[in-house]
């Protein structure tokens, strides 16, 4: 069946017709043209198709976009401001913590959630938490140091758009 | 990264079909295998005919997490691993040859 749905995307409301079946990944990539959210697995596996829902990681090829109605929506296009990188960003570039970059953004958005909910994580708590997202080339120590210089970044800076 | 070739992918087929054809079931390395800490060393080895000596380097010929694990294994509990990704079914099977004994064959294995 189709019905109108009203998302909340990166503080924009998007009024939009979709079909029960649709996933919020196909919304957001092939409707709102949200290329970030990429999709690898399909089936919840790999975390490349993260986006936050009120500020927490999940997946989006698993969640009917008609079951994200009401909530907070946050694509990695929402987190910077248009114009300068967020602090997660610009630690992933100068730690050069991606090859192809597939993974990148949802890896991006797990680290905001992780450092919203733990400010200061232990490495062990890092890899706790990033366990649900797959690098195939394989920069998990330079996420790892990513993860530490955002940190840093955000807590000298704590007022950054976002 | 080589360690996901050296301990958990394998593409496992029967009669023919790939059984383990998702990221459900083909294991991946996540970020909870990487080590706590490694050092990596570059052996430098210029080549003759490249631009400053540069050659390509095919990953999997050029990384070698995969002799070290087996070097590991070997000098640990004495038994070579030649294929890959050496799992622990594999180190038990070859443990149990080494006495004369022999595991039964699953065709998963
Ligand atoms: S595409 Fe959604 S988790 Fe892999
Ligand atoms: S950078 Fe290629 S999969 Fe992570």
């Amino acid at each position: 069946m189709k019905r109108e749905i009203t998302l909340n995307i990166n503080d924009r409301d998007e009024t939009l017709v979709v079909d029960d079946a649709e996933t919020l990944l196909e919304v957001l990539r092939d409707r709102l043209k949200l290329w970030s959210v990429r999709e690898s697995c399909g089936v919840g596996a790999c975390g490349s198709c993260t986006v936050l829902l009120d500020g927490r990681p999940v997946s989006a090829c698993l969640l009917l976009a008609v079951r994200s109605t009401g909530r907070d929506i946050t694509t990695l296009e929402g987190l910077g401001d248009g114009q300068l990188l967020h602090p997660i960003q610009e630690a992933f570039v100068s730690e050069r913590a991606l090859q192809c970059a597939y993974c990148t953004p949802g890896f991006v958005l797990s680290v905001k959630a992780l450092l919203d909910e733990i400010p200061n994580p232990s490495d062990d708590e890092i890899r706790e938490y990033l366990s649900g997202n797959l690098c195939r080339c394989a920069g998990y120590a330079d996420i790892l140091r990513a993860v530490h210089l955002a940190r840093e970044k955000i807590s000298r800076a704590p007022v950054k758009p976002e | 990264m080589h360690l996901g070739l050296t301990l958990f992918e394998e593409m496992v087929f029967e009669d023919g079909q790939l059984v383990n054809g998702s990221l459900l079931d083909y294991q991946v390395a996540t970020i909870k295998d990487m080590p706590r800490s490694f050092r990596s060393v570059v052996v430098e080895v210029p080549h003759a005919d490249g631009p400053f000596g540069a050659k390509g380097a095919g990953e999997t010929g050029a990384l070698t997490v995969a002799p070290a694990v087996a070097n590991a294994i070997e000098d640990a509990v004495g038994v070579r691993i030649r294929d890959l990704p050496i799992t622990p079914e594999k180190v038990l099977r070859a443990l149990a040859e080494k006495d004369g004994a022999t595991l039964p064959r699953d065709s998963s294995l």
